[in-house]
C-alpha cells in the first residue's frame, strides 16, 4: 500500500498531533469541527484511525478509566514517526503544487 | 447512568464491529454528556440528543466503509456484486441500498415517515398496554388478591336500571368480615377499607387527600412492608387509634422524603393522628391516588352492621375464586340467622388486578388493536413502495441475473433498501415514542381521573424488544415478499419486460391488491371510530334531568351525639343554613343521596286498595324542601316538599314522571295514595306498610354515567325518613370548586366532630364514569384519522407510479385524439376500483367485528347504516381526491415529446 494520505487522513493526523496526547474520538471530532469546519462522524473517525493504525501511522493505548463513561477508558491516539514523515511528505507535495500559483482568484500561474 | 441508557449502550455494542465497539460506545456516551453540560461548547439536552441520533444513524456506514475498504484491498468488488449464490445480504448491497435511497429522497422520506408513524404509535401504545395491563401488581403474590363486594338480591329485581347494575357492587360490613375470618377456609387473610377523602391540614397549604380508613387485616392481606417506620399494630387497628400511614407520593410531595416525618402529628378528621410509617409509592389500594391509611375510627368500629366497607382477601393457593364466593355467601347467611337485615345478601370476589384496570382495560385493548391496524396499513404502504422500486430496477436486476447472479443475491438487492429504511424509520420512531410517551401519559391521566398505574408506564426492555420486533417484522413483511416476487422470473423474461416498461402488468396487479387491502383495513378502523363518536354524541346529547353544577358535602351524624334521626336531620339543617350564608350561594338543599352517587334505599310500593303482592321495588331518596330547586329538577305537577312536611305530619311523597306513568298511566298522580313498606327484602304485607299521599310529580333524572334508563324514583321528605346520612348540595354564582372547600368549613364550624365522608362537585362525579370512554373515543378517532391519511398516501403513490409508468401509452392515446381529461379520469379509475372494492369488503369486516363494540355503544346500533355509509362515502371521496392530484400529470403529457422519445 502506498503511503499516500487522503484528505480526511491528513486532517485526522493533524488533529491528533494538535491534541497532544489527549486525542480521543469525540475530542478529535470537536477539533475538526472547530478548525477544519468539517463534520465527521465518530464512526468514520474510528474506522479511519483504525486503518491508519494498521498502516503504522498512529498508535493507540487505553487511557485512565473515567466516571463520565461509566468507568471505561478512552482510547487515546498518538502519531508515530512514520506518521509524521507521511504528514510532512503530504505537506511538501502540496507546497510544491502551490509553487507559482497565486493565492488570488483565478489561480493563473 | 439510567437503565435505558445502559440498555441502549448494550444494544449498540452488540451491533458494532468488535474492535471499535467499546471505544465508540464510550465516545458516544461521553460526547453526549459533554454536550448536555452547560458551559463552553455545551448546550441543551435537545442538541445533545440530536448529536447522538446523527452519530448513531451514521453508524451503518461504519461497517460499510470497513467492508468496502477490505474488498477494495482484495480487488473483489466486481465479483462480489454479481457473484452467484453468496449471502442474501452483503455489506456492498447495503451500501448500494443507502446510495439508491438517498438518490430518491421523496420516496425514502415517505417510507421513513410511514415507519416512524407505525413504530412510534406501536411502541407508545405497547408501553401503556405493558405497564398497565400486563405487568403484575406490585404486591407479594398479587395473583392471590381479590376485592370483595356485597350482593343484594333485592336490588337484582329492582325496577330501575341502575339498581340492577349495582346489585353485586354493594359494600360489606365489619360483621361480614369477622364471619369470613372465622369460617371461610379458602381465605388466607381478610381485611377491609373505606375509601375517603380528607382535608390534609398540617400547617402548610391544606389539600384534599384521598386515602382510606382501614379495618384490621388490611395491611397483612396485601403484604406490603412500609419503606419507613412501621404499620399500625393489632391493638391500634382494633381500637381505632389515631395513627396514620403515609403514601409514598404524599411523603415526597409534602415532606420532601424527610425520614423524620415518623412521629409527627397531623389533624385527621378532627383528631390529631401520629404518622407511624410510610408505604412505597406503588402501594395503591384503593386507588393510585391513595395517600394515607388510618385505622377505622371507633365510631365505625362499634357499628359492625354498617355496610360501608369494601373487603380485600388473599385466597389460599390453589383455591378457586368460585369456591371462595360460596364460602363468603355462607358467611353472610350465617349472620342472617340472628340479624334479618342480612337476608338475601351475599358477597363475591373480583380479582384486584381486574378491578384496578377495570375502567381502562377495554379502552387500552381497543386502542392497541387500532394500532395493529395502523401497523398493517403501514406495512402494506411500504410494500407498495418497495414493489414500485423493484419494478424500476427490473432492468438492472435482469442484467445481473443474466450475468449469473443467484436468486438470493437478487432478493438481497431489493431487501437491502427495506432494511436500511426500517433501521432508520424504526430508530426515529422509537425516539419519537420516547419523546411523546410522557406528555401523552400526563394527558391520559388528566383526561381520565383515576387512570391506574400511570407510574408503571416506561419504555423498558420488553417495550424495546417489541419495537425491535415490530421494525424487523415490518421490514421482512414489506421487503421480503416483493423482493422474492421480483426475483422469480427467468432472466430472458425480465430483460424483455425491463426494456419494454419499467413496471408491467404484474406490478400493477400487486399494487391494486395492496390498495384493496389497505382500504379494507382503514374502513374497519374508521367504522369503529365512527360508531364510538356517534355514541359519544348521543351521550352528550342526553339531558340528565338535573343541573350538576353544584357542590356537595356528605355528612354522617353519629348515633353517639345525635341518637335519633330527627336530631341527625336537625344538625344537617343547621349546617345547611350555615352554608346558605356563604356569599354567592343561591340555593341549598339536602338529600339522602344524589343522582349518580348511588346508595338509594329500596321501598316496596303499591297503589292503595290493591293487593301488596303486585308491589314495585323502588329506589327511594329522602330530600328536603330545597333539594329540587338546588338541582333544578323541574316540578311538573302539584308541589315539592315544604318545611311543613314534618315527622308528625301526613306522610307525603313526590314521584318522578316515569313512576307516575308506570303507576297511574295517563291519570294525574297528585293526591293519590300509595302503600309503602321499607322492608324491601321481605314479601310485602299490609301490616308493616304506611300510607303516603303523592303531592307532586317532578322530572326524571338519569343515574350513573347518564347512560342508564331514567329512574322510577320515589322522593320522601327527609324529616319523615330514618336516613341519617345527608348530602348537602349548594349552588352558587362563582366557582363550584371553591364552594366545596367553603361549604366543608361551614359544616365543620357547626360541629367539628361531624364526620364528613365525601365532598366534591356533582358534575365531576357525574362525568367521572364517562371519562374513560371519552378518552378512548378520542384516541381511536386520532388513530383512524392516521389510518386514513396513510391510505391516502398509499393511493397517491400508486397513482403517481401508474402515471409515470404509462406516460408513453398516454402520449400515444392523446396523439390519436384522446382528451386529456379522459386520460386523467381513466388513471383515477385504476386506483378507485380496488379502493371501492376494499371499502365494501372492509364494511363487511367491520360489521362482523362490530359486536366487540356493542357494550361500548350508547343508543347506536353496531350496524348503524349512517356510520357505514358516511365512512364509505368519505373514503371514496378522499381517495378520488388523492388520486386526482398525480392524475393531473397524465393530462399534462405532451404527445409530441413522448413520440419523439419513442
Amino acid at each position: 500500500m502506498s503511503d499516500h494520505l487522503t484528505d480526511l487522513e491528513q486532517m485526522l493526523l493533524l488533529a491528533v498531533v494538535r491534541l497532544k496526547g489527549d486525542a480521543w474520538g469525540a475530542a478529535i471530532q470537536e477539533e475538526l469541527e472547530a478548525r477544519a469546519e468539517r463534520r465527521v462522524s465518530l464512526g468514520s473517525i474510528h474506522v479511519t484511525l483504525g486503518r491508519l493504525e494498521e498502516r503504522g501511522l498512529v498508535v493507540s493505548k487505553k487511557g485512565d478509566p473515567t466516571g463520565e463513561r461509566g468507568g471505561k477508558a478512552r482510547r487515546l491516539y498518538a502519531v508515530t514517526e512514520t506518521g509524521r514523515v507521511a504528514l510532512d511528505r503530504g505537506r511538501r507535495i502540496m507546497k510544491r503544487l502551490w509553487e507559482g500559483v497565486s493565492p488570488e482568484p483565478g489561480l493563473e500561474p | 447512568m439510567s437503565r435505558s441508557a445502559r440498555f441502549l449502550d448494550c444494544v449498540l455494542r452488540r451491533l458494532l464491529p468488535e474492535e471499535f465497539a467499546d471505544d465508540l460506545v464510550g465516545d458516544l456516551r461521553e460526547g453526549y454528556q459533554r454536550r448536555r453540560e452547560p458551559g463552553p461548547g455545551g448546550g441543551s439536552g435537545l442538541a445533545a440528543v440530536a448529536w447522538w441520533l446523527r452519530e448513531v444513524v451514521s453508524l451503518p456506514y461504519l461497517s460499510l466503509r470497513r467492508q468496502a475498504g477490505r474488498l477494495r484491498a482484495a480487488g473483489v468488488r466486481k465479483e462480489m456484486t454479481f457473484s452467484r449464490g453468496g449471502g442474501v445480504m452483503s455489506a456492498l448491497q447495503l451500501r448500494i441500498a443507502v446510495r439508491s435511497l438517498t438518490r430518491r429522497p421523496l420516496h425514502s422520506l415517505v417510507a421513513v415517515l410511514t415507519l416512524v408513524l407505525s413504530v412510534g404509535a406501536g411502541t407508545v401504545v405497547f408501553s401503556i398496554l405493558e405497564g398497565v395491563l400486563l405487568r403484575p401488581l406490585p404486591y407479594p403474590h398479587a395473583e392471590q388478591l381479590y376485592l370483595v363486594y356485597g350482593t343484594d338480591a333485592s336490588w337484582k329485581s329492582g325496577r330501575s336500571d341502575f339498581m340492577r347494575k349495582l346489585w353485586d357492587r354493594q359494600n360489606v360490613s365489619l360483621a361480614m368480615i369477622a364471619s369470613w375470618r372465622k369460617s371461610a377456609s379458602g381465605v388466607k387473610e381478610v381485611g377491609a377499607f373505606a375509601p375517603s377523602s380528607v382535608r390534609w391540614d398540617d400547617g402548610g397549604e391544606p389539600i384534599m387527600a384521598d386515602g382510606a380508613w382501614v379495618a384490621p387485616g388490611f395491611f397483612t392481606t396485601l403484604g406490603t412492608r412500609p419503606v419507613l417506620g412501621r404499620l399500625p399494630d393489632r391493638d391500634e387497628m382494633t381500637s381505632g387509634a389515631a395513627v396514620v400511614v403515609l403514601g409514598g407520593h404524599l411523603w415526597t410531595s409534602r415532606y420532601g422524603r424527610d425520614p423524620n416525618v415518623v412521629g409527627r402529628t397531623v389533624p385527621l378528621e378532627g383528631r390529631s393522628a401520629t404518622i407511624v410509617g410510610v408505604m412505597p409509592a406503588d402501594f395503591a389500594v384503593p386507588s393510585d391516588h391513595a395517600q394515607w391509611w388510618a385505622p377505622l375510627p371507633g365510631a365505625f368500629a362499634s357499628r359492625t352492621d354498617l355496610a360501608v366497607l369494601r373487603g380485600v382477601v388473599r385466597i389460599a393457593p390453589g383455591v378457586e375464586p368460585a369456591t371462595v364466593d360460596t364460602e363468603l355467601d355462607a358467611g353472610v347467611e350465617s349472620l342472617a340467622v340472628s340479624n334479618p337485615s342480612y337476608r338475601g345478601k351475599g358477597a363475591h370476589t373480583s380479582s384486584l388486578r381486574d378491578e384496578v384496570v377495570a375502567n381502562v382495560r377495554q379502552g387500552i385493548t381497543l386502542i392497541f388493536w387500532a394500532v395493529v391496524v395502523i401497523v398493517l396499513i403501514a406495512c402494506v404502504n411500504l410494500m407498495s413502495l418497495v414493489v414500485a422500486r423493484a419494478a424500476r430496477r427490473r432492468g438492472e436486476l435482469a442484467l445481473r441475473s443474466a450475468l449469473g447472479a443467484g436468486r438470493a443475491s437478487l432478493v438481497g438487492a431489493t431487501l437491502g433498501e427495506t432494511l436500511v429504511l426500517c433501521a432508520v424509520g424504526g430508530g426515529i420512531g422509537l425516539a419519537f415514542a420516547r419523546l411523546l410517551l410522557h406528555p401523552l401519559v400526563a394527558f391520559l391521566v388528566s383526561a381520565t381521573p383515576g387512570f391506574p398505574r400511570a407510574d408503571d408506564i416506561h419504555i423498558d426492555v420488553p417495550v424495546l424488544l417489541f419495537a425491535l420486533a415490530l421494525t424487523v417484522g415490518t421490514a421482512l413483511l414489506a421487503g421480503l415478499v416483493p423482493a422474492w416476487a421480483a426475483s422469480k422470473r427467468s432472466p430472458w423474461e425480465m430483460l424483455q419486460e425491463g426494456r419494454r416498461s419499467r413496471g408491467g402488468r404484474g406490478v400493477r396487479r400487486t399494487q391494486r391488491v395492496l390498495l384493496f387491502l389497505e382500504s379494507g383495513l382503514a374502513v374497519v378502523l374508521l367504522v369503529g371510530a365512527g360508531l364510538l363518536l356517534r355514541s359519544e354524541l348521543q351521550v352528550s346529547a342526553v339531558d340528565p334531568g338535573f343541573d350538576a353544577n353544584v357542590a356537595f358535602v356528605e355528612i354522617q351524624p353519629g348515633r353517639d351525639r345525635y341518637p335519633t334521626p330527627g336530631e341527625a336531620h336537625d344538625v344537617g339543617a343547621r349546617a345547611a343554613n350555615r352554608v346558605a350564608t356563604l356569599p354567592g350561594v343561591q340555593a341549598v338543599g339536602r338529600a339522602s343521596t344524589l343522582p349518580s352517587l348511588g346508595g338509594a334505599r329500596l321501598t316496596l310500593a303499591w297503589r292503595q286498595g290493591e293487593p301488596p303482592a303486585g308491589a314495585a321495588r323502588l329506589a327511594t331518596v329522602s330530600a328536603d324542601s330545597g333539594y329540587f330547586s338546588t338541582l333544578r329538577i323541574p316540578l311538573l305537577e302539584g308541589r315539592t316538599f315544604t318545611s311543613a312536611d314534618r315527622a308528625d305530619g301526613e306522610p307525603v311523597a313526590v314521584v318522578s314522571q316515569t313512576l307516575a306513568r308506570q303507576m297511574f298511566g295517563a291519570e294525574s298522580a297528585v293526591g293519590r295514595l300509595l302503600r309503602t313498606s321499607s322492608n324491601a327484602a321481605e314479601t310485602p304485607t299490609e301490616a308493616d306498610a304506611e300510607t303516603v299521599r303523592i303531592v307532586g310529580v317532578v322530572g326524571d333524572v338519569r343515574e350513573l354515567a347518564l347512560v342508564l334508563d331514567p329512574d322510577a324514583l320515589l322522593y320522601r321528605p327527609l324529616a319523615q325518613s330514618t336516613d341519617r346520612n345527608q348530602l348537602l348540595v349548594a349552588r352558587g354564582a362563582g366557582s363550584v370548586a371553591h364552594l366545596v372547600e367553603d361549604a366543608r368549613k361551614k359544616v365543620s364550624s357547626e360541629d367539628p366532630n361531624l364526620l364528613v365522608s365525601d365532598s366534591g362537585t356533582l358534575d365531576r362525579a357525574v362525568l367521572r364514569p364517562l371519562a374513560p370512554a371519552r378518552t378512548r373515543t378520542f384516541f381511536v378517532g386520532v388513530l383512524s384519522t392516521l389510518a386514513l391519511v396513510l391510505t391516502l398516501v398509499g393511493i397517491y403513490g400508486v397513482v403517481a407510479y401508474v402515471v409515470s409508468d404509462r406516460t408513453q401509452e398516454i402520449g400515444v392515446r392523446m396523439a390519436l385524439g384522446a382528451r386529456a381529461g379522459n386520460e386523467s379520469s381513466r388513471v383515477v379509475g385504476v386506483a378507485l376500483g380496488p379502493v371501492i372494492l376494499g371499502g365494501v369488503v372492509g364494511l363487511g369486516g367491520a360489521a362482523a367485528l362490530s359486536g366487540i363494540l356493542a357494550g361500548a355503544l350508547f343508543e347506536v346500533k353496531p350496524l348503524d347504516p349512517v356510520t357505514y355509509g358516511v365512512v364509505l362515502g368519505l373514503l371514496v371521496f378522499l381517495a378520488a381526491a388523492a388520486a386526482w392530484l398525480p392524475a393531473r400529470r397524465a393530462a399534462a403529457v405532451d404527445p409530441m415529446r413522448v413520440l419523439n422519445e419513442e
